[in-house]
């Protein structure tokens, strides 16, 4: 039997179409938006002793997805090669972590070559209990970390090698172009199945994966022991996170070596894949875009009306979210508060589901009460957004971490201003990215995250003054509509896979 | 995700399981122990035979005790190990419930395996089937005594077995004192047993005060047999190992049948049983020896490694136990080789004083040097122990079974002058491949201890 070709292969952590979620949607929408090409994924999930059900009503051109699971480990696995095959694999992995720049193609693709012509399989059992990796890591650690512990350098090795070994041993679908939706394990193993059928392929980024991964592994009990009375050595509890950060580098680093293209949601986040070590040639921005129809008629356009603001009664300021912490719903609250000892006359909307975080949702009904907004604020819950964009006078993102929130492209593209704190593309968002999209002017104000001093300010100053708010809402529209059109991206990406699927190689 | 393995943390956690683990030891020396005061309880009633004048229910008698012991040890060689390891695990978890009924469990299958055992020793032969029956119940009665005291080292009242023993041995020997005139070869047997039994009650006694009982019989502690079948298999074949030669020479030809199924080896039994006295001293040492010293270096090496140290300073750590090893067989062989020497020196003399024949001298000699040699061998295999390498100790008992039923045969083929260094061979080939072993195992500690963790 022919094994079937795919046009392209999605390599996912843990998202489509298993779990809900931005980067889930994001892919969802790009496979039904290519009816025309195949797809299949590779989806790496931590183990199968959690329960993975679809998520997602899937595309009929998505078709035979595999999984893959990291920590499930048959240690007793061996794979059958010559002693000779075996000492040669083992000679290049060795030469490979002994090779200062572990992420330039020569090493990896040595590796490559010696494992598919010994079997294409690496013994997990040798691995694990073996003598020459027992060797190996005895080479680097003594080369490395003499000083460390050795307790934890071993168990380390272990935990950071086993998943390695999974990705490394996964069977790979044929494709004409694979596309990985994040570095780390996905990336090495979309690196490889590169390397193995000699097929590009391409890195979309949402968030840094490494900036994430470091976030876990300084909040993680499991790497370090402090609860262990007896640790002595304090230092050591950085090697061993520094240990874990260095493989989730060095993999993020592979991937980018790799990538035909590297491609992220906004600038900030392309700055950081080039400090991480990629190529800024093969960087590009692929913002997310939104269904302009859906949102561009739910107001009058700010031009077509001769009063101030087009509606009557008191200004209403919306957020719009989940209501958790990492939104920062308090300093909402809280300049709502600001807002209201200068001007009377409006109203607070919090828009969003309560039920995630459920202690924070019930503090931040406290914090309304406390500070006197019962009448001021009110909580919608879970409802339909769009009702409420038609009526927003401005919207506000107190968001201590975001990548490229949709609900400013969405505010923007009705016509509504945006107060929004400077993290992730919120400031491209509003100022514009390019010099063109920057000559449209700002669509929102600027503040600086969890001071709700500078959130009121930017509420005000846009509640105040009705030649701004107008130029604000007309420069948003127009930005959102030349550049953030859910179309272009579709259409981008369709030319970069036409692009790979075109390139010579194997097939 | 980050499970060091249960093993290594319990191997680690030394407060409770390295005390446990020296159980192992005590393991070792009750193989030794018991029969030589067994051995002793033997001489004495020899020597007292000697005088009363029945020569053949003397035999009988005699040889029916060496049965039951060798037997018995072989038999309960099986549970000695795996039980002992289940104690240890059960203590390390504070699980003092299954302690008993673990006992239970195993004093059942004992005492009702013991009498098939004991009856396919005994069942043959024109011997009157009150005696066989008798022989059959005092197999029970030292089976159960087995038992008993590996519970007891188990709880390392050590202090208790020696006094219930030697209580029971001095009875014993009371016993058929007091008994052989008025019943006989019955009074003989009714009597040993009597003793026997005072020890066995003794026992019992402590390990019902000492136990929790608020306890159901439970039968888990089979599920060791399964996890653990590689100790029940060296318990077997150790003991079987330390009997081969003895078998050997039952079977062969110069052997004289007392009265079937009971045969002795008149020329051989003798010196050899004396022998195994003069190692007494030798295990005295390498007790204190593995207490003192060994253990300390062996806790201390773990400490390093709990202690998150860095491999350097296990490094330095192995090379302290290391150091200490060889200065504890270094000792042994001083202490030991003098006696052994002495013996050997003093073979006539002592032949003479125990009424042996002068022919057997050579046999005495040589008989000691593997005494001294098995010796060894028990140090080595205890300290493999002590890492756990219980595939390394099944290969040194192999050995020393196969090469002490081989040599042995051989050197009866050889004709009488070689008779006793097939058993010194087989010793000391084991305790090469013991040592060999052991010197492997220290230089490949950190592997050993890491690389086969379980995930």
């Amino acid at each position: 039997m022919v094994e079937k070709t795919y046009d392209v292969c999605l390599i996912l952590e843990g998202t489509y179409p298993y779990v809900p979620g931005g980067v889930s949607t994001w892919v969802h929408h790009l496979i039904k938006s290519m009816p025309e090409l195949t797809f299949t994924s590779v989806c790496i999930r931590a183990t199968a002793k959690e329960k993975a059900e679809y998520r997602f009503q899937v595309p009929d051109n998505f078709v035979d997805p595999r999984l893959v699971y990291l920590h499930d480990h048959d240690t007793q696995k061996t794979a059958k090669m010559s002693k000779k095959d075996r000492a040669a694999l083992m000679e290049t992995i060795r030469q490979w972590h002994l090779d200062p720049n572990m992420t330039g193609s020569g090493g990896l693709l040595a590796l490559v070559k010696t494992l598919d012509a010994s079997g294409g399989q690496i013994d997990v059992k040798d691995m694990v209990f073996g003598r020459t990796p027992w060797n190996i890591m005895l080479e680097l650690y003594n080369k490395r970390h003499p000083e460390a512990s050795f307790l934890d350098y071993f168990w380390t090795y272990r935990f950071t090698h086993l998943p390695i070994c999974n990705v490394i041993n996964a069977p790979l679908p044929k494709a004409k172009v694979y596309h990985t939706i994040c570095t780390g394990f996905a990336g090495l193993m979309a690196v490889l199945a590169s390397l193995r059928m000699d097929r590009p392929m391409l890195l979309t980024e949402h968030g840094i994966y490494t900036k994430e991964r470091k976030i876990e592994v300084a909040q993680s009990k499991w790497i370090h022991t402090e609860q262990d009375d007896r640790l002595r050595i304090e230092r050591d509890l950085g090697t061993f996170q520094n240990l874990w950060i260095h493989i989730f580098e060095t993999l993020s680093r592979l991937t980018y070596a790799h990538a035909h293209r590297v491609i992220t949601l906004f600038e900030g986040n392309r700055k950081m894949q080039i400090l991480g070590g990629s190529d800024p040639e093969r960087t590009e921005v692929i913002p997310n875009g939104i269904t302009l129809s859906r949102y561009e008629n739910l107001k009058p356009r700010a031009d077509t009306f001769e009063d101030e603001r087009g509606a009557e009664g008191p200004f209403k300021i919306g957020f719009v979210g989940r209501v958790v912490p990492i939104k920062d719903v308090k300093t909402f609250i809280r300049a709502i508060k600001i807002v209201t000892q200068e001007v009377q006359n409006i109203e607070g909307y919090i828009i969003g589901p309560e039920d995630e975080s459920a202690e924070y949702a019930r503090e931040c009904h406290e914090l309304v009460h406390m500070l006197g907004l019962d009448q001021t604020i009110t909580f919608t819950g879970k409802v339909f957004v769009n009702d409420y964009y038609a009526i927003l006078d401005v919207l506000v993102l107190t968001s201590v971490s975001e990548a490229q929130p949709l609900v400013i492209l969405e505010a923007n593209c009705a016509g509504i201003p945006v107060v929004a704190s400077d993290v992730g593309a919120c400031s491209e968002l509003l100022h514009g990215r390019t010099p063109e999209d920057e000559e449209l002017g700002p669509s929102g104000y600027i503040t600086r995250p969890a001071e709700p001093m500078d959130t009121a300010q930017g509420i005000l100053t846009i509640l105040l003054n009705p030649k701004l708010r107008r130029a604000m809402s007309l420069s948003g529209r127009e930005r959102v509509t030349r550049f953030y059109a859910e179309t272009d991206l579709i259409s981008k990406y369709k030319a970069l896979y036409r692009e790979c699927m075109a390139m010579p190689g194997r097939m | 995700m980050a499970g060091i393995g249960f093993e290594l943390r319990k191997l680690l956690d030394k407060d409770n399981f390295m005390g446990d683990i020296r159980a192992y030891l005590y393991a070792a020396l009750l193989s030794s122990g018991p029969w030589l005061l067994s051995i002793t309880c033997l001489g004495v009633l020899t020597a007292l035979s000697a005088t009363s004048g029945a020569e053949q229910d003397g035999e009988i008698f005699r040889t029916t005790v060496v049965y039951v012991f060798a037997y018995s040890l072989i038999f309960v060689g099986i549970f000695q190990l795996v039980l002992t390891r289940f104690l240890a695990d059960r203590l390390y978890l504070k699980d003092d419930q299954a302690l008993l009924s673990a006992f239970v469990a195993c004093s059942i299958l004992v005492l009702l395996g013991g009498l098939f055992v004991g009856l396919a020793v005994f069942h043959s032969g024109p011997l009157p089937w009150l005696y066989k029956a008798m022989a059959i119940v005092l197999f029970d009665v030292v089976c159960l005594l087995w038992l008993t005291m590996i519970m007891l080292s188990a709880v390392k009242d050590y202090n208790n077995i020696v006094v219930g023993f030697a209580v029971g041995a001095i009875l014993s020997v009371a016993g058929v004192w007091a008994l052989e005139p008025l019943f006989g070869l019955y009074g003989r047997i009714a009597g040993y047993t009597l003793g026997l039994v005072v020890s066995v009650f003794w026992f019992l006694a402590i390990i019902l005060s000492e136990f929790d009982q608020h306890t159901q019989l439970k039968f888990d502690v089979l599920s060791y047999f399964k996890k653990y079948w590689d100790l029940a298999l060296i318990g077997f074949v150790y003991n079987l190992a330390i009997w081969a030669d003895k078998f050997v020479f039952w079977l062969a030809p110069s052997a004289r049948t007392i009265v079937v199924p009971l045969t002795v080896h008149d020329f051989y039994e003798g010196p050899v049983f004396l022998s195994y006295l003069s190692i007494v001293p030798a295990l005295a040492v390498f007790m204190v020896k593995i207490e003192t010293g060994f253990y300390e270096h062996y806790r201390r090496y773990y400490q390093c490694i709990i202690e998150k140290r860095p491999l350097a300073t296990l490094l330095e750590e192995k090379e302290g136990m290391a150091g200490m090893l060889k200065a504890s067989i270094r000792e042994m062989f001083i202490i030991q080789g003098g006696i052994t020497a002495l013996c050997v020196v003093f073979a006539p003399e002592i032949l003479t004083v125990c009424g042996l024949s002068p022919t057997q001298v050579p046999l005495l000699r040589i008989s000691c040097i593997g005494s001294f040699l098995q010796a060894l061998m028990s140090l080595t295999v205890t300290i493999l122990f002590y890492f756990d390498l219980r595939q390394r100790v099944l290969s040194v008992a192999f050995c020393y079974l196969i090469l002490n039923a081989g040599l042995t045969q051989l050197s009866l083929w050889l004709g009488f002058p070689f008779y006793g260094f097939g058993y010194a061979y087989a010793c000391f080939f084991s305790l090469m491949l013991g040592f060999y072993l052991l010197v492997q195992t220290v230089q490949d500690l950190e592997f050993i201890t890491f690389a086969r963790q379980p995930i």
